[in-house]
């Protein structure tokens, strides 16, 4: 009678866990053991193993370095942004505030629309001299901004384009959040003579933090891995000067054809993250409860 | 009692299902053959495929055709991965500069055997020639045009450059500030800039395959494109397909370079507009454009499969009989490859296929060698920075080699 117990937790949780092997268990073995062959369009139906080489190739090339260098910088600065936005822009929602229903519906919309169709209008609206954006500028007296063909601009028009896609996301979330806290808190910290900026410093970030680091990991790592927002803002494969090492990852495997050498990316950029993600919850402590 | 209740139901079952397995099998099952294209849907429309595919099914009953639409960035890589797995459709149709990285990664059968000789005779002997490679058959064109061309707005300009240096003073007349252009063009692809470099002499491979883009043409070629737009001033800041057609078809630009699938459009915005070949560079020939076609290539499954092959062979001699592919090249602008349809009026007389023509006569066909890609993303991101003042045209050659060698290293993995 016991084992049977016992047994059911186990059967219940069997179909998702068939369905997590069959989804992510598989691909990602066939992922790992693809990265120690040579597949690629000479050897494509005849591949062989060829142990670390891909390895050892990625690790020796100084664009590895340039390429990560600059994701890590593209995931900071995007999610540095978004977060600071949304949480701002969730303080401000918390409050009592004409029309701020609406204003909730409006401030989401980015996130409603289809990735591919925002990041095209942008991509619109960056085009010189006839985009929304350069024809604002001109008024204002800034001229020759290449937004589109100088490699620089072109990284910095991802960043704004993926930070505004960004938002949404980190507001709902912080909103939740905020909603969550007591208020009989900001009360004592009234009767106690907290003022605005210290009810903000000791009582809502501390509170919010909890739900925030799952979310920053979450979004740090879907940043570093936001092939959409490149690829189509330069136009297929990226370029070196605006590449990070996800797009990378698409360009050797869907314009070159080499899957091994992608596959060994790929895998590369799987241990970053689980490492990464390891450590920053650590550090946080954001497994803790809210009131440990 | 419950096992045997349970034991005759699962032998009902069985018996049922024999039952079942005897009818399919006595009716016999129609060969399936399944091609996967990627024509426009706006103008291969699904009527025009139900009569296309009737008309064969019609005269084969014995054969089954199944289509399946892919997009054209998708088509090379749908292709790659299903034949990869030992599947895949049957037949494909792709964009020629895909044989050599299909024929590379042993996605695309060796033809030359595989069709008899009657069957190739009739078609032009020099575009199936023109598009082999290394020597071989393994897509067999079926339509061809796709070179870039002048297409300049007969209201701005009565008649077109007959040089280069005439189209720069044309144009520098018909620039007025930002409200129109001499001439657009897309300037971020140089498929659409790279005849200029055949004009002055020179060519991305050599005899034995090797990238050669660090040359004295190359050189030439990016200090015209330079010129346009920083020298004589003749263009937009910068532009992509999308806006270089966009202005050219709201009458702000005097002249494009562009290809025939632009020529629907201007059709659609009754723009009057006139086709001319890309007037010759002073001191040097004519610009070559590069040519294409659209091939048919065949998986390699089929060398086991004898029925099917057959059942294959008769398909794609129906899509390459004169009257078929006259009447599917038509609908793009394009021109057919079997000599009979060549020699069909349209050919002849159709002002826009006249001029296509034309052109084609000077252009070279685009190289399928799989390291072209290499070319193609070494010369975009190079010219990304001449365009963009960062770089130098002088400088741009030896840094396009450079590039285009190292993403050649990373694509064989060496």
């Amino acid at each position: 009678m016991t084992g049977k117990k016992s047994m059911a937790p186990y059967l219940l949780i069997a179909p998702a866990v068939l369905v997590l092997l069959f989804m992510i268990g598989y691909p990602l073995l066939y992922g790992v053991n693809l990265s120690f062959t040579n597949m690629n369009l000479m050897h494509f139906r005849n591949y062989t193993y060829v142990g670390l080489t891909n390895y050892f190739s990625i690790l020796t090339d100084v664009e590895f370095y340039t390429t990560a260098w600059r994701t890590i910088v593209w995931t900071v600065i995007n999610v540095f942004f978004s977060v600071s936005f949304g949480v701002l822009l969730a303080i401000l929602l918390n409050r009592k505030l004409p029309g701020k229903n609406f204003l909730r519906i409006l401030l989401m919309l980015p996130w409603a629309i289809p990735q591919y169709i925002a990041v095209l209008t942008w991509r619109n609206m960056f085009q010189a001299q006839y985009g929304t954006i350069d024809i604002l500028l001109n008024k204002l007296g800034i001229t020759g901004v290449a937004w589109l063909s100088d490699p620089f601009w072109t990284f910095i028009a991802c960043i704004i384009t993926n930070v505004w896609l960004g938002i949404p996301f980190m507001m709902v979330i912080a909103l939740g959040a905020l909603q969550s806290i007591p208020g009989e808190l900001y009360e004592v910290a009234l009767l106690d003579g907290a003022k605005s900026s210290q009810k903000h410093w000791f009582i809502t970030l501390p509170l919010l933090k909890p739900v925030m680091v799952p979310s920053l990991v979450i979004s740090s790592v879907w940043t570093f891995n936001m092939v959409n927002v490149i690829f189509m803002m330069t136009g297929r494969t990226g370029d070196n000067q605006t590449q990070i090492l996800v797009s990378r990852v698409y360009r050797d495997a869907f314009t070159y054809f080499n899957y091994s050498k992608a596959a060994t990316f790929s895998v590369i950029i799987f241990l970053i993250l689980a490492i990464f993600a390891s450590v920053f919850i650590k550090a946080m402590k954001g497994g803790e409860g809210v009131y440990d | 009692m419950k096992i045997k209740k349970v034991l005759t139901l699962s032998l009902a079952a069985l018996v049922a299902m024999g039952i079942f397995q005897v009818t399919w099998a006595a009716k016999p099952k129609p060969l399936e053959v399944v091609f996967s294209e990627f024509d426009d849907p706006n103008v291969y429309k699904e009527a025009f495929w139900k009569e296309f595919l009737g008309n064969f099914t019609a005269k084969n009953p014995g054969i089954k055709v199944r289509r399946i639409h892919n997009n054209d960035n998708d088509i090379r890589t749908n292709w790659q991965n299903q034949v990869a797995t030992g599947a895949g459709p049957d037949i494909t149709f792709a964009p020629h500069d895909s044989i050599g990285l299909f024929a590379e990664s042993g996605t695309a059968l060796e033809l030359d055997k595989f069709f008899s000789k009657s069957f190739y005779s009739q078609f032009d002997a020099k575009i199936i020639n023109d598009y082999k490679y290394k020597g071989k058959i393994y897509g067999i064109p079926y339509r061809h045009g796709n070179a870039v061309m002048l297409i300049y707005n007969k209201k701005l300009l009565a008649e077109a450059p007959k040089t280069m240096n005439e189209l720069i003073e044309k144009a520098k007349q018909l620039t007025k500030g930002n409200e129109q252009y001499g001439l657009v063009f897309d300037m971020v692809e140089p498929f659409f800039t790279i005849g200029f470099l055949g004009g002055f002499g020179g060519q991305v491979f050599d005899a034995k395959g090797n990238i050669t883009l660090n040359t004295e043409p190359m050189k030439k070629m990016m200090q015209l494109v330079y010129d346009f737009k920083f020298t004589h001033k003749i263009t937009p800041k910068e532009a992509n397909s999308d806006v270089a057609n966009g202005l050219f078809r709201e009458g702000k630009a005097a002249m494009t370079i562009c290809g025939p699938w632009l020529l629907p459009q201007l059709d659609a915005a009754k723009i009057d507009y006139g086709i001319a070949v890309l007037p010759k560079l002073d001191g040097a020939n004519y610009p070559a454009p590069y040519s294409g076609a659209k091939v048919i290539v065949l998986n390699p499954n089929l060398a086991q499969d004898k029925k099917k092959a057959e059942a294959v062979k008769k398909f794609v001699a129906y899509m390459n009989s004169a009257s078929v592919q006259l009447k599917y090249a038509k609908m793009v602008s394009e021109i057919p490859t079997n000599s009979k349809a060549l020699s069909d009026p349209y050919v002849k007389n159709d002002p826009k296929v006249k001029a296509l023509s034309e052109q084609l006569k000077k252009a070279v066909p685009m190289p399928s060698r799989p390291e072209m890609r290499c070319v193609w993303d070494a010369m975009k991101s190079t010219m990304a920075l001449v365009m963009g003042g960062k770089l130098k045209p002088e400088d741009a050659p030896k840094a396009m080699q450079v590039e285009a060698e190292k993403l050649k290293k990373n694509m064989l993995g060496q």
